[in-house]
């Protein structure tokens, strides 16, 4: 008996040991290098940047690493574990009176092999003189259960040393409002030259003509979907915010007459994608619209657009991206992250507050307060890193000043 | 009157010429004869068994004389002066097997009968638990006997329809409107969160076509007008109990417990029958000598306990059955709070009076509650709504006998009273109600935010100038306001609906040789109403209005006219034998006379023996007309509400300075020129049966055009309208402290609504086969085919519209694209097959029903939907080619004007998959019905529907990617039956 205990004993050490050697064979992972052949696109008189910050992320194992790599034709990156990643490159450059930011993304790259090069278009975006500062879009609660989103509004903020004019200037949001899955690519030549927008709003004049609005340096305007008190009794006590002393109002004309503040300025609505208009505000979901400021360059047409291939009723707005000033991605969570609506160049992150009917909103971060006490807000064109999220929005944080020509804010 | 309409006028006039000359021969005939060339007939009907009990109150039929009686307490029953020749003798008995013979009546010669009537159970040789067709002849009808209705484990009647050729197999579902449709492909019910049994108004049209009537009376949805607003949700919509007004009647409200039998007839229905188009369900309960007996129903989401039982009231007594049931549904087993109850109770007494006259009584109670209670999870919304109604209904219908009137054979009545307490409610959390609620209902009243207030407008020069609010006399009292952003809300319609139903018929007949004929005259009326409170809701918080312009008003129902229909009508029945050939036609027409619209619907079906006893044809042509239903009739006025000015609540200005001042505006809805809706229908087919009469096939190809349809549409001329608005600035106080307002913007404004149109339009064609290969005596097993080809084609022939705005403007014109633009076409096959299985002398019955769903396809056809045919100007302006256009007029539409700025926003890009067509590929449904008799008195059923739990997916060829399922979701029941001696 203790014989055969002692056979099937060692019978099971050299199986064993066997099993040892076969763990002992596997190959080491070795981490891996790669290169990024960087082109960049820009005109000539922009300077290139001298370095940049490179961020991977791999999502499925939950691996972020970000490096700054010196600027050349190929930018190499060592150390990387093998898998698949999503890489962001930004860098920025400056001559002196503007700061152009670089962007590109390489999305879901399989790294597995050594010393891969991939090739890398990046545009430059020149940094806004007009941002957008502060962003309430989420809505609120009345008394912790009905939805409240009549309060949402947009804080434009000079961000230059010199005075701006609004005339003509449009806001707009990027079809489709909401991130889905469906990533669209529209039937347009050149099409990535362009951003798709859904809705366009402008400020009433010519861009480049008239200065009816103008904007100090640290001075900064509210643009309201409704410019109402919006804590008062019949509407929603628990509103953050009270937006009567908007500048301007995104104003829906129909037979409701909804109280139109006399005193803000009422858009100039210039292009709405249905044509058949049931709403009785602009409304921007409340997960987070992808909007951008600009001023055109030539009158918006209605009449051309872009058609959704399903939704054929729905049409999109054309904008040259060259004509954008400003824009910022914003979506329900950072789930969303891979159904990005925005460009890259333009934005190549996204902001959020992590919820809906929050009264939370988005603000950029300040990089730096003039020695005249200006303050001047961060923007690298990610808004990833551009924003932070508020508990609650406050009109003119940080103490933006406030146009001359508005006479009703108090 | 249409010319149509005279023809029939005509041939109305020459049956009842025909009627009177017969009917005096008859009598002349009656009075020079003598008694010896008559039969008489002495009977008696016991029960088949050991004890041999009499049958008492069974009732004796004879054809083709057409003359009724019933047994008395002892089973006996007597026929007198009955004219010779061959006879069918008929004898029914709730519980019992219909006994049908046939006996050769001799002149002078007294018969003595005797019958012995054995009790329905599985035990029986022979089970009955498939749809049988009709005689060849008649109206194509489907007979369901008790014992289908027990086998099926129907909870509803619309269960049973499954039966019928053509019909797919659904699950039972308590959760929506039972709704009946005949010859049409139905919108299928297996959702249980759905809130309405279908939005298709072809589908609700027909079922609201199916007329059901019960013990000769018609359960009537006429007038039910239980929604908000038809002119403003639709026709479709409806809260609760009862389902939608536009559809027929809901079935979950009536027990399958005293039916003794279910004629649906597809075909040509007599024109004893009227106020349908699609077909009829004729039910028919009886009371009995039942025992005691008990059953209890059970499936996955519905329970349901019933009772019955009958006794004989002594010798002159008559029979007395009481019974009552109760059901319970849970929509879905996970949500206790969205249920529906019914409780019923009834009471039907059977007597026969002096050996001639025979009546049926019957007093049945109503309980039904249908309830979405407040979900506990959901505190957003705070939905609940749901529906009550109590009600009864008293019938009584016999017959009379009259044997020796010659020709008269019997006359019978109906009687019909039924009264319907109901009651429903919404209530929910109104979100975005941002809006003005002004509490006038008087066309072009102007009202301000403060009671009796007036406001001027202010000239150009400063001065006080004319009056700008409207208050109608007697509103001093009214006010505008302007609702809160988010309010609670709820609203409640109370309904009574009554509804009476009368009708005489008298019978007669004669008999000759060679043939037979027998004429049947009658009057009918009908009457419906609604004494209810009508929608009630608090003023302030009114319920949410779906758009910036329309507005709901409550509404009394009392106040709506009552609706009446008397109609006549005359049907003969001719039999002649040519030799071997039996050919028979029924010919009949019926007069309807509705509130002051009238309309002739003639009846024809005829057959021929081709080859005796194997071969028959037959076809059938006919007219039915549905007269329009008390919502159709009388629907409500459309409210509008526009602000002219609006500082309200604005803190910005002082508290007398917050001003709100607004208009309504009123517009009758009603179509004075509504039509009756009719379907004229027309069938051929054969019988063929062979193999000594065990196997048969009977084939049927019908062709049915629905016309004049009821929905509520936007008609051109009169559904929009263009209303001038204009909007004010700049409060102020003059000398003498009046308000004065300066105008601001003045613009023609567009409003709309729907009213009751003729629009729907159905073609409906096919062909039904039904293959009985009769029971294989060696595996004891029935096989059964059955199944149709159908094709429809649902046009709704209105115009439509493109309401479109350019920018944030309020001013646009209408672009109208031509009469029924869109036709949507449905076409499908399947086949049925049954194989029923028993085994009598353990009384065990099984069904296996497997049915091949061929294919379905759908498919929808456009006119010219890219161009308009007309527009409605919505200004005044002159257009690109000189022409003047006058803002409200309507004009032909230029095709060159596309891409003029006027038009342009108007045009739409339509979706180049439109007209893709879907077709399902085929599949297979298995269901399988068990039934066992325990002992001696105990019945046991189960059933599982969709027992491999096939549920295939088809990808959608219009939007890939997202897909159907095909088939029923796995369904199961038990049912137990106890009966007590």
């Amino acid at each position: 008996m203790k014989k055969i205990i002692l056979f099937i004993a060692i019978a099971f050490a050299a199986i064993s040991c066997e099993q040892f050697d076969q763990v002992k064979g596997t190959d080491m992972v070795e981490n891996i290098s790669m290169g990024i052949e960087i082109t960049l696109k820009k005109d000539d008189n922009v300077p290139a940047p001298e370095s940049y910050k490179v961020k991977l992320n791999n999502y499925a194992e939950n691996i972020e690493v970000i490096k700054s790599v010196e600027a050349g034709d190929v930018v190499k990156i060592d150390d990387i574990i093998p898998g698949i990643y999503t890489i962001s490159i930004s860098g920025e450059s400056n001559d002196g009176t503007f700061t152009y930011n670089f962007n590109g993304n390489l999305s879901n790259i399989n790294l597995l092999e050594d010393n891969k090069v991939m090739p890398l278009e990046m545009q430059a975006a020149k940094s806004g003189n007009i941002l957008f500062k502060e962003i309430y879009y989420c809505g609120s609660k009345i008394g912790g259960k009905t939805n409240y989103f009549r309060d949402q509004y947009y804080e434009l903020y000079n961000n230059s040393s010199k005075v701006q004019y609004l005339d003509g200037l449009c806001i707009g949001n990027i079809y489709p409002t909401t991130t889905s899955q469906v990533i669209y690519v529209w039937d347009r030549p050149n099409y990535e030259d362009y951003v798709y927008l859904q809705t366009i709003w402008q400020v009433p004049g010519t861009p480049g003509v008239d200065k009816k609005y103008p904007l100090n340096p640290g001075e900064s305007v509210i643009i309201a979907q409704m410019a109402d008190n919006h804590q008062r009794e019949a509407l929603n006590p628990d509103s953050p915010v009270n937006l009567r002393c908007a500048e301007f109002e995104t104003y829906l004309r129909t037979t409701a007459n909804t109280t139109d503040n006399e005193n803000s300025i009422n858009m100039y609505m210039a292009y709405w994608y249905t044509k058949s208009k049931t709403q009785a505000q602009w409304m921007v979901t409340i997960n987070g619209g992808a909007f951008v400021i600009f001023y055109p360059e030539s009158e918006i047409d209605p009449n051309t657009y872009v058609v959704d291939p399903k939704y054929t009723s729905n049409k999109a707005k054309d904008i040259p991206i060259s004509w954008i000033v400003d824009a910022v991605e914003l979506m329900l969570n950072e789930s969303k992250i891979t159904q990005k609506r925005m460009p890259a160049v333009l934005d190549a992150g996204a902001t959020w507050v992590g919820g809906t009917y929050l009264a939370k909103s988005v603000s950029r971060k300040i990089k730096e307060v003039t020695e005249d006490g200006r303050v001047v807000y961060q923007d690298t064109n990610n808004s990833l890193e551009d924003f932070q999220v508020n508990d609650t929005p406050v009109l003119r944080r940080d103490g933006a000043g406030i146009p001359s020509w508005n006479t009703w804010a108090n | 009157m249409p010319y149509k309409y005279i023809n029939y006028m005509y041939r109305l006039k020459f049956v009842f010429a025909a009627v009177l000359m017969l009917l005096t021969f008859g009598l002349n005939a009656q009075q020079s004869s003598g008694g010896s060339k008559y039969a008489q007939i002495k009977g008696r009907v016991v029960e088949d068994g050991l004890k041999g009990e009499p049958v008492g109150f069974a009732t004796v039929y004879i054809m083709p004389q057409d003359i009724y009686t019933a047994t008395d307490i002892d089973g006996n029953f007597e026929f007198k002066n009955v004219e010779p020749g061959k006879t069918t003798f008929s004898i029914q008995f709730i519980g019992m097997e219909t006994i049908d013979t046939t006996i050769n009546l001799v002149a002078g010669k007294v018969h003595t009968l005797n019958f012995k009537m054995k009790q329905t159970s599985f035990r029986l040789n022979e089970v009955t638990v498939l749809a049988e067709n009709s005689k060849a002849g008649s109206a194509t009808a489907s007979n369901i006997s008790k014992q289908a209705i027990e086998h099926l484990q129907a909870s509803t009647l619309k269960d049973v329809m499954q039966l019928l050729p053509g019909a797919s197999l659904q699950n039972s579902n308590m959760s929506v409107a039972n709704n009946i449709y005949i010859r049409t492909i139905a919108p299928t019910s297996n959702s249980r969160s759905a809130t309405t049994a279908t939005d298709d108004d072809h589908a609700n049209m027909n079922s609201l076509g199916t007329a059901i009537i019960m013990d000769g009376a018609a359960l009537s949805n006429n007038a039910n007008m239980q929604l908000l607003s038809a002119t403003m949700q639709g026709e479709n919509a409806n809260v609760g109990v009862g389902g939608t007004p536009a559809a027929g009647y809901d079935m979950r409200g009536i027990s399958t417990d005293n039916i003794e039998s279910v004629e649906v007839i597809r075909g040509i229905p007599s024109a004893q029958y009227g106020d349908m188009t699609s077909g009829a369900v004729i039910i028919k309960t009886k009371a009995g000598r039942d025992p005691l007996r008990v059953k209890v129903n059970l499936n996955p989401y519905t329970y349901s306990v019933s009772a019955s039982k009958g006794m004989q009231l002594g010798e002159k007594g008559g029979a007395f059955s009481i019974s009552g049931d109760y059901a319970y549904d849970a929509r879905q087993q996970e949500m206790a709070h969205q249920y529906y109850q019914r409780f019923s109770l009834r009471g039907l007494w059977t007597k026969t009076f002096f050996d001639r006259l025979t009546t049926n009584t019957s007093l049945d109670l109503r309980y039904r509650k249908d309830t979405r209670e407040k979900n506990p999870d959901d505190e957003r919304s705070q939905i609940a709504y749901g529906a009550k109604e109590i009600g009864f209904r008293f019938n009584s219908n016999g017959s009379y006998s009259t044997p020796e009137a010659g020709w008269l054979k019997r006359l019978s009545y109906t009687l019909s009273f039924t009264f319907a307490d109901k009651h429903s409610y919404r209530e929910q959390m109104a979100s975005n109600a941002y809006g003005p609620y002004l509490m006038t209902s008087t066309d072009g009243a102007i009202l301000a935010s403060r009671p009796g207030l007036k406001i001027y407008e202010r000239n150009e020069d400063g001065t006080t100038g004319t009056e700008i609010t409207n208050i109608p006399v007697g509103e001093e009292s009214y006010y505008g306001s302007y609702l809160p952003y988010s309010y609670f809300s709820r609203y409640d319609i109370y309904g009574k609906e009554l509804n009476f139903q009368g009708s005489l018929r008298a019978h007669f007949s004669k008999m000759w040789e060679k043939g037979n004929n027998s004429i049947l005259v009658g009057f009918d009326y009908k009457m419906d109403g609604n004494l209810g409170k009508g929608t009630v809701y608090d003023i302030e918080t009114p319920p949410q209005s779906t758009s910036s312009s329309s507005a709901y008003r409550p509404r009394a129902f009392k106040d709506i006219p009552f609706v009446n229909q008397l109609s006549a009508y005359v049907e003969d029945v001719f039999t002649q034998n040519l030799g071997k050939h039996e050919f028979k036609l029924t010919a009949g027409a019926r007069f309807d006379w509705i509130n002051g619209k009238s309309i002739v619907t003639p009846r024809f079906n005829g057959s021929f023996e081709l080859i005796p006893s194997r071969l028959f044809l037959r076809g059938g042509w006919g007219i039915l007309a549905k007269a329009p239903t008390t919502l159709y009739l009388n629907p409500q006025e459309a409210y509008y509400e526009i602000v002219n000015y609006n500082t309200y609540g604005n803190e910005s200005y002082a508290e007398d300075m917050q001003l709100l001042l607004g208009t309504t505006r009123v517009f009758n809805t009603e179509n004075k020129d509504l039509k009756i809706a009719t379907n004229r229908k027309a069938e051929v087919g054969f019988d063929f049966k062979f193999n000594h009469n065990k196997m048969s096939v009977a084939v049927t190809a019908y062709h049915e055009r629905l016309k004049n349809g009821y929905s509520m549409g936007t008609d051109l001329y009169s559904g929009y309208h263009l209303i001038p608005y204009v909007t004010y600035k700049n409060l102020q106080k003059d000398a003498e402290g009046r308000y004065t307002l300066e105008v601001d913007e003045s613009y023609n404004i567009f409003v709309s609504h729907t009213t009751p149109m003729n629009s729907l339009e159905t073609i409906n064609k096919g062909i039904e086969y039904e293959i009985n290969l009769g029971r294989i005596e060696s595996i004891r097993t029935q096989i059964n085919i059955n199944g149709a080809y159908m094709h429809m084609k649902k046009v709704n022939n209105n115009y439509s519209y493109s309401s479109k705005t350019s920018g944030n403007n309020l001013e646009h014109h209408i672009g109208v694209y031509e009469k029924g633009v869109s036709r949507s076409f449905n076409e499908m096959m399947n086949t049925t097959f049954r194989f029923t299985h028993n085994i009598p002398q353990i009384g065990f019955v099984v069904t296996l029903a497997a049915q091949a769903n061929w294919f379905t396809k759908t498919w929808t056809e456009y006119g010219n939907d890219t161009m308009f045919e007309k527009f409605i100007a919505g200004k005044d302006f002159t257009g690109a080619d000189g022409k003047s256009y006058k803002a409200g007029e309507i004009y032909d539409f230029n095709p060159a004007m596309k891409d003029d700025p006027e038009f342009s926003y108007l045009f739409d890009t339509p979706n180049e998959n439109r007209f893709i067509k879907e077709k399902y590929h085929p599949y297979m449904i298995f269901n399988i019905n068990v039934s066992k008799e325990i002992g001696d008195f105990l019945t046991a059923s189960f059933f599982a529907n969709n027992i491999f739990n096939t549920r295939p997916l088809y990808e959608r060829k219009m939007y890939p990617g997202s897909y159907y399922e095909l088939g029923i979701p796995t369904f199961f029941g038990f049912d137990l039956k106890i009966n007590i001696k």
